[in-house]
């Protein structure tokens, strides 16, 4: 059967029936839609994690006492390990050679900076580190100085200020070399972050960084350290990794065939973590999108068999004058793939838009990944095949002379 | 002359549950090429079921139907539709043309299902509608034109494959008699120019027009006489 035909007919009698057709075509548009949209935005999230991870710790990884795991769904037991300290570090800097910079760091979170009457939320982070950490965790001294060797071999009470604490504490003032507490421990201010900006609506401005010694020295020595490690040729990452993982298990004293008690994990690992977490995210847009165009499915093949009903008599007046079983079956299989690839389009179209408003309300930069348009129409194409094939063998099976009688 | 029908010994008996109901019943008929037949019946003869055998839209129970040589008795579907497409060409009582179409569409359509190219279906559809003078309605679709000139359009449709038979089933029955005239004029003069005819139809003024008239009764052939037709200017001055 010509197509140009079938497709004449299609649109003609679509837009005969144009009410008809959008109230059946709103189950694929919002299928589509429910498609494009979540992919587009699990696409920005994942454009933004992964900018800025790389961003900050390309060269970088991470050792630690417990595994890195932000998945939800397996949550692996938490067998007693100890913890990481300094003889890990002294031996990470003597015999790993591919480690640039051996930077260990302990953190507390929800800590309360003040500076004379003045107070931050209880919301800032403070890093215990070395002066290694803040390249390792790509922090920028904006003014004043890192923190030094000495800061860290005598624990002296120094603290170098986020954006937000300097912005909060210090409007109108200099804040280098005054006095703040930090959860009521007094320290020197030498120096001042650059901003960040937010990650993920985590506020990397909101953190003040002090010597690990001093922070231990204040608080106690209960926690384990994370080790930064910056490593020589970044191409070399897995090598370094594997170096240090040796290295680390030495330290610790585990004999071969004991699994580790620590963990590694750099940046990449951490944009793997996100997009298996987001693969469900994933799954669920794609259960949503596929009850959808189910349900359109059958709302199509509903108003295919009224269609069919309504034009016997047509279909009986293209058989008497030599159409065949073939062109008829083809002519309304056709027919339903362009309603629900109307339905599909349409969908992209708000899909896009939606992804967009909801990506312009989040701060998220949002992108339309290629191969969910395809996924979405091809979907629909399916759809409309699977659902219009019944009333297409119908019709093609009318009996001419039946067909032609019918009122 | 060339054999456009042949009947022989054709019977159609129809099955409503256990009754079995003949509707035709041994019909013999031979029609050559150029003639132009009028078949007549009260309803019930048989007449609608013959139309439709001969249309090749059914297929006898027995017997055996060639048409233009050709035995259509155990033909499949498809062939059955490509005999439709290329060899028969309807006109129906209620012109049967697809209303979202205009006219040039109507008369496209047995060329698109016969295959054929846009440009040379654009010859032939002029051509075809030309030869029913309605050249200057091309775009217009059905509900913009009158009854004769739909029943027209539905002639050139007809034409438009060339078919070996025009089989026309009440062509004037929905037509007032002015126009009733005008169609029976043009099948007149497409008869002059050498097509072959069936009208199948139970209105004595039009079977008038007809060279031979076959009479069904009762599923079968009653009689079947030639005539000499009653010109269609002398109908038209009598009324």
């Amino acid at each position: 059967m010509n197509i140009n035909e079938a497709l004449r007919v299609s649109l003609a009698s679509i837009a005969g029936s144009k009410l008809r057709s959008s109230l059946t075509l709103l189950g694929v548009v919002i299928g589509v839609l429910t498609i494009i949209a979540t992919m587009s935005i699990i696409r920005g999230l994942n454009n933004l994690v992964e900018k800025e991870m790389n961003q900050l710790t390309a060269d970088v990884f991470q050792v630690q006492r417990y595994d890195q795991n932000i998945n939800f769904g397996e949550q692996q037991e938490r067998k007693y390990r100890p913890k990481i300290g300094l003889s890990e570090v002294v031996a990470l800097q003597e015999n790993a050679n591919l480690c640039k910079i051996v930077a260990p760091e302990v953190w507390d979170w929800g800590s309360t900076i003040k500076y004379k009457n003045d107070a931050t939320n209880p919301n800032i982070v403070v890093l215990g580190g070395t002066p290694g950490s803040m390249p390792n965790n790509g922090y920028n001294i904006e003014r004043g100085r890192n923190l030094s060797e000495q800061d860290v071999r005598f624990a002296r009470p120094v603290v170098i200020l986020g954006y937000a604490v300097v912005q909060r504490l210090f409007p109108y003032r200099d804040p280098l070399g005054e006095e703040v507490s930090v959860n009521g421990k007094k320290a020197l201010v030498v120096g001042i972050f650059e901003e960040m900006g937010s990650v993920l609506n985590s506020n990397a401005d909101h953190r003040v960084a002090v010597p690990i010694t001093t922070f231990e020295y204040w608080w106690g020595k209960e926690r384990s350290w994370n080790i930064t490690v910056q490593v020589v040729d970044p191409n070399r990452m897995e090598e370094a990794i594997d170096q240090t993982v040796a290295v680390m298990r030495v330290a610790r004293g585990l004999k071969p065939g004991e699994p580790n008690n620590f963990d590694t994990w750099n940046s990449s690992e951490l944009v793997d973590t996100f997009n298996d977490m987001t693969k469900w995210i994933k799954v669920a847009a794609f259960g949503i999108a596929a009850i959808a165009l189910l349900v359109a499915g059958v709302g199509i093949m509903n108003i295919m068999l009224v269609t069919v009903t309504e034009r016997t008599r047509e279909i009986g007046v293209r058989k008497a004058l030599g159409a065949r079983r073939s062109s008829i079956l083809s002519q309304f299989l056709l027919e339903a793939v362009i309603l629900t690839e109307i339905g599909g389009v349409i969908g992209v179209g708000l899909g896009i838009a939606s992804a967009y408003l909801l990506g312009g309300a989040a701060n998220l930069p949002i992108a339309v990944p290629l191969w969910s348009i395809v996924v979405g129409l091809v979907f629909c194409s399916v759809i409309g095949l699977g659902f219009g094939t019944w009333p297409a063998w119908k019709a093609s099976r009318l009996d001419p002379i039946e067909a032609l009688r019918y009122e | 002359m060339s054999k456009i029908i042949q009947l022989e010994n054709i019977s159609k008996i129809y099955e409503i549950g256990d009754i079995k109901v003949p509707a035709l019943n041994g019909v013999n008929a031979t029609i050559d090429e150029g003639e132009y037949v009028s078949i007549m019946g009260p309803s019930g003869s048989g007449k609608s079921t013959l139309m439709n055998l001969i249309g090749c839209l059914d297929t006898p129970t027995s017997g055996k139907f060639m048409l233009t040589g050709e035995d259509v008795g155990d033909m499949t579907d498809n062939e059955l539709a490509d005999i439709r497409n290329r060899r028969i060409g309807f006109v129906f009582q209620t012109f049967n043309l697809l209303p979202r179409a205009n006219a040039f569409h109507n008369v496209e359509l047995p060329l698109i299902y016969a295959g054929m190219s846009k440009e040379d279906r654009k010859d032939r559809v002029e051509a075809a509608l030309e030869k029913v003078k309605l050249a200057d309605r091309m775009k217009h679709k059905p509900n913009e034109l009158s009854g004769g000139q739909r029943q027209r359009v539905a002639i050139a449709r007809a034409l438009v494959n060339k078919p070996s038979l025009l089989l026309a089933d009440e062509p004037t029955g929905n037509l007032d008699s002015t126009t009733s005239f005008e169609i029976m004029e043009l099948f007149g003069d497409l008869h002059q120019s050498g097509n072959t005819i069936v009208v199948v139809t139970h209105e004595e003024d039009i079977a008038a027009h007809t060279h031979r008239v076959i009479r069904l009764l009762d599923g079968r052939i009653s009689s079947d006489e030639l005539q000499k037709p009653k010109l269609v200017s002398q109908t038209a001055q009598a009324s």
